[in-house]
């Protein structure tokens, strides 16, 4: 992993990576993200939590801003995004796949 | 109406560099989350815990977004807010034991004679690295006034210097009156001078707040060259040390009065009281522990920056 990933991305259940997540199928407002985590994680964000995400993931230059619309501010994944967010999702596979794989063998030695 | 107005004040809870680039969107979303719902408590707690988390990550307090100047210039800081605190708890300290060894059987005098004599010298060591600190800030400070002209900085030590006079004039009027009260009604049995050394105690520590935080207004303000904030970094781990002395022997001597001489920690006849707790002593030693306790994650800040790379992700990590 590298360090930005490690640095922001250390759990599913972490504002960044719901965030990576949510856009990797479009840009999105602050408003659109919220309900869009919640409905695919079943995460309730507080605002707080979700523009401090925003500000780290743009200042690490993962998303970035585009133009506002009626006071809402959308955001995209930046090519660096995309690529920290498949580095992540890898991991995470890679783990859960060994996860599944044991307890294939544990159930298997149990029986 | 006032709802919108309700909403807008919670923004003050960000730093202004944040607000002016994130304020109107993050409204927008405020706006929308509360939907036709009023404003909580719980809601407003959250946006001002965030906002607080914010000003933190920026001013170098906590994190590692800001820079490493910043990281260790805060780390500094905190060290020097945390040693005032100190002197405040070290003064309270200094009257409550007043005496305190006559109170003492000779024979178990030692230890706590040992412990507050190191709370002593834990206190002018400390004191005389925070005047370090200071010496080493004065080039900085001559640039800054030099660049400024001074006129911009001259507003900051207004307050400090009038409580100062007043400080003075203070102990000047409470000292003369001290001198006409015998023993007994220094200690209590005139309420008109308690009151009065109240009052007096409340204005030296203003005082030390004024200064303490002119000095970091200006001390934020300052450039600082390489070398000197790696000096004023290495002085705030001392501080931070002597803070730990202070607090450790400080504790060594409750302990020790505690256990030989109660009745002086309760201010009763000698043998009456067996308790050790005192309420004034309670209340000393967590001014100092809170004291410690910013000065040691002020002296972490300061030294995590000078860890290889690698070291203090690893540290930040965890």
């Amino acid at each position: 992993m590298s360090n930005v990933t490690r640095q922001f991305l250390r759990r599913p259940n972490d504002p960044p990576f719901l965030l990576l997540t949510s856009l990797a199928s479009g840009s999105k407002h602050g408003y659109a993200l919220l309900k869009d985590v919640e409905e695919f994680a079943g995460v309730t964000l507080s605002p707080g939590t979700l523009y401090g995400a925003i500000t780290r993931l743009e200042e690490s230059g993962l998303i970035e801003p585009l133009a506002e619309v009626d006071r809402r501010r959308p955001y995209q994944l930046t090519a660096r995004g995309a690529l920290v967010l498949q580095e992540v999702t890898s991991e995470m596979r890679r783990l859960a796949d060994v996860g599944a794989a044991r307890l294939r063998l544990a159930l298997g030695g149990a029986q | 109406m006032k709802r919108g107005h309700d909403v807008r004040r919670l923004l003050r809870w960000y730093p202004s560099s944040w607000r002016a680039r994130y304020g109107e969107e993050f409204l927008s979303l405020l706006e929308d989350r509360l939907g036709g719902s009023s404003l909580t408590f719980r809601f407003r707690l959250s946006v001002a815990i965030a906002g607080l988390r914010e000003r933190c990550n920026g001013a170098g307090v906590v994190g590692t977004r800001s820079s490493l100047s910043t990281q260790r210039r805060t780390g500094a800081l905190m060290v020097l807010i945390a040693w005032s605190i100190m002197v405040v708890g070290g003064a309270g300290l200094a009257k409550t034991a007043e005496h305190f060894a006559m109170a003492m059987p000779v024979r178990s005098r030692f230890v706590a004679h040992f412990a507050y004599s190191t709370t002593a010298v834990a206190g002018i060591v400390g004191t005389l690295l925070v005047a370090g600190g200071v010496l080493v800030a004065t080039p900085g400070f001559v640039r800054l006034l030099r660049a400024r002209h001074g006129s911009a900085l001259r507003g900051r030590f207004a307050w400090p210097l009038v409580a100062s006079v007043v400080l003075i004039i203070a102990t000047v009027g409470l000292s003369s009156w001290a001198h006409s009260l015998n023993v007994a009604q220094r200690n209590g049995g005139d309420h008109l001078y308690s009151g009065a050394f109240l009052t007096y105690a409340l204005l030296v520590v203003v005082t030390l707040g004024l200064w303490t935080r002119a000095g970091v207004t200006i001390a934020r303000k300052i450039d600082f060259t390489e070398r000197a904030l790696r000096w004023e970094s290495w002085l705030a781990v001392g501080v931070s040390l002597a803070s730990v002395a202070v607090i450790g022997s400080t504790a060594l001597w409750w302990i020790q009065m505690g256990l030989h001489a109660p009745w002086f920690l309760q201010g009763t006849a000698t043998g009456t009281a067996t308790s050790p707790w005192s309420a004034q002593l309670v209340v000393i030693v967590l001014v100092m522990a809170l004291a410690t306790a910013t000065a040691l994650w002020g002296a972490s800040r300061v030294a995590l920056t000078y860890l290889p790379t690698r070291w203090s992700a690893r540290l930040e990590a965890r």
